[in-house]
């Protein structure tokens, strides 16, 4: 992925905590600058490779916002149904799925279970992080 | 690329690591430590160093029966350093109701550890309701049988019910923090301290409060009756070498 300048719309908030996001992808190759990409521009990231450690952070800790990948192949899981437990105990969270293949199936899927985006893999990250901004009511 | 699974990274030797939090008698003057509890812990700096997130993945990969027989090891393991005092460890219900070979496990590591059943309290902890209480029977049975005590932790919050309270017949009933916390100013939570105070003397159990982190909070436990507590007012969770052996006997 792209690795672009980003501003103002960070997880730094003054006289705020940060905000608190999860990101959950098999490939470390994307995970790791993923997560120093927001862990850069303010925010606090927990990333994990495996959905039931990022389900058992999910039952523990509070989060402003979830990054799922799609496809989580390497653990035999759907980001489908990781985002369908989201579901059912944090329906208000905001959830972002990122795919390297969107059909009309996967959109139709993602919007029964409430994902507020799909977005295309790889994503430039100013992009994403316009995505996150809006979701959290952080743009300005 | 890393590209173990999480929990065989957990399980492997070393990985895991304890602590260790006293419980104390606290109606004696000088109160002392009635058992040491250790807290599995995973590690420092992951996802999961704190316990309840380790379990919970635990739970969520379904081996329950894997970590606990880690943390028997682990604990006792880092026991060994901490003379004759008594050593709590938790382990889930289900895994004492699906592990036919719990027993031998257990006694496989008491011998090796060189740790006498007599001091080992096992702290039942249960997220689930559906087990096989044959089985579960069984294990506690033999359990009692050789000396092991049992205390059923996080008594009165999810699980940990008066079912539990009749099937485990514990020797210990860990109050949830929940029902001490600002107890000494919440009628509500006193009435609960003093029913469960009562309930435990009938059922042949000794009452532990869990969570104490004020003296109002702990004068009000010893006013209900309940002669064993634990929480960071008395003792934070720290290292086996942070409690010599002087201080547990």
């Amino acid at each position: 992925m792209r690795l672009q300048r980003l501003s103002p719309n960070t997880g730094a908030r003054p006289d705020h905590p940060p905000r608190r996001l999860l990101i959950l992808d098999d490939e470390e190759a994307i995970l790791l600058p993923l997560s120093e990409f927001f862990r850069e521009h303010g925010y606090c990231v927990v990333a994990t490779r495996e959905p039931e450690e990022a389900e058992a952070l999910l039952d523990h800790d509070p989060f402003d916002l979830v990054i799922l990948d799609l496809a989580l192949t390497r653990f035999g899981r759907e980001g489908l149904e990781v985002l369908s437990a989201i579901r059912s105990h944090s329906p208000w969270l905001p959830v972002i799925i990122l795919s390297g293949n969107i059909s009309p199936e996967i959109e139709d899927l993602a919007a029964e279970l409430k994902a507020d985006a799909v977005l295309m893999k790889p994503q430039p990250l100013d992009e994403l992080a316009m995505r996150v901004a809006e979701l959290l009511g952080d743009r300005r | 690329m890393n590209t173990r699974c999480l929990l065989d990274q957990l399980l492997a030797p070393g990985s895991l690591r304890a602590e260790f939090q006293p419980v104390f008698q606290v109606s004696a003057t000088r109160p002392p430590v009635h058992y040491l509890e250790g807290l599995l812990r995973g590690p420092a700096g992951s996802n999961v160093e704190r316990p309840e997130v380790l379990f919970a993945y635990a739970r969520r990969k379904r081996a329950e029966v894997a970590m606990d027989r880690a943390s028997l090891i682990t604990v006792l393991s880092a026991a060994r350093a901490l003379g004759d005092v008594s050593i709590g460890v938790n382990v889930h219900a289900t895994t004492l109701a699906v592990d036919l070979q719990f027993l031998p496990f257990l006694w496989d590591v008491l011998m090796e550890t060189g740790i006498e059943a007599r001091r080992l309290v096992l702290e039942v902890v249960e997220h689930g309701h559906v087990w096989d209480r044959r089985v579960f029977g069984f294990n506690l049975d033999g359990l009692r049988r050789l000396g092991v005590r049992l205390a059923l932790d996080d008594f009165g919050t999810g699980e940990a019910n008066y079912l539990m309270l009749l099937e485990c017949r514990p020797d210990y009933l860990k109050v949830d923090r929940y029902f001490v916390h600002g107890c000494h100013t919440d009628a509500r939570r006193q009435a609960v301290l003093d029913s469960l105070a009562g309930l435990a003397g009938r059922v042949g159990g000794r009452v532990i409060a869990e969570g104490i982190e004020t003296l109002g909070e702990l004068d009000r436990v010893r006013s209900a009756g309940i002669e064993l507590a634990q929480g960071f007012l008395l003792g934070r969770p720290g290292p086996a070498a942070g409690w010599p052996m002087a201080a547990c006997s």
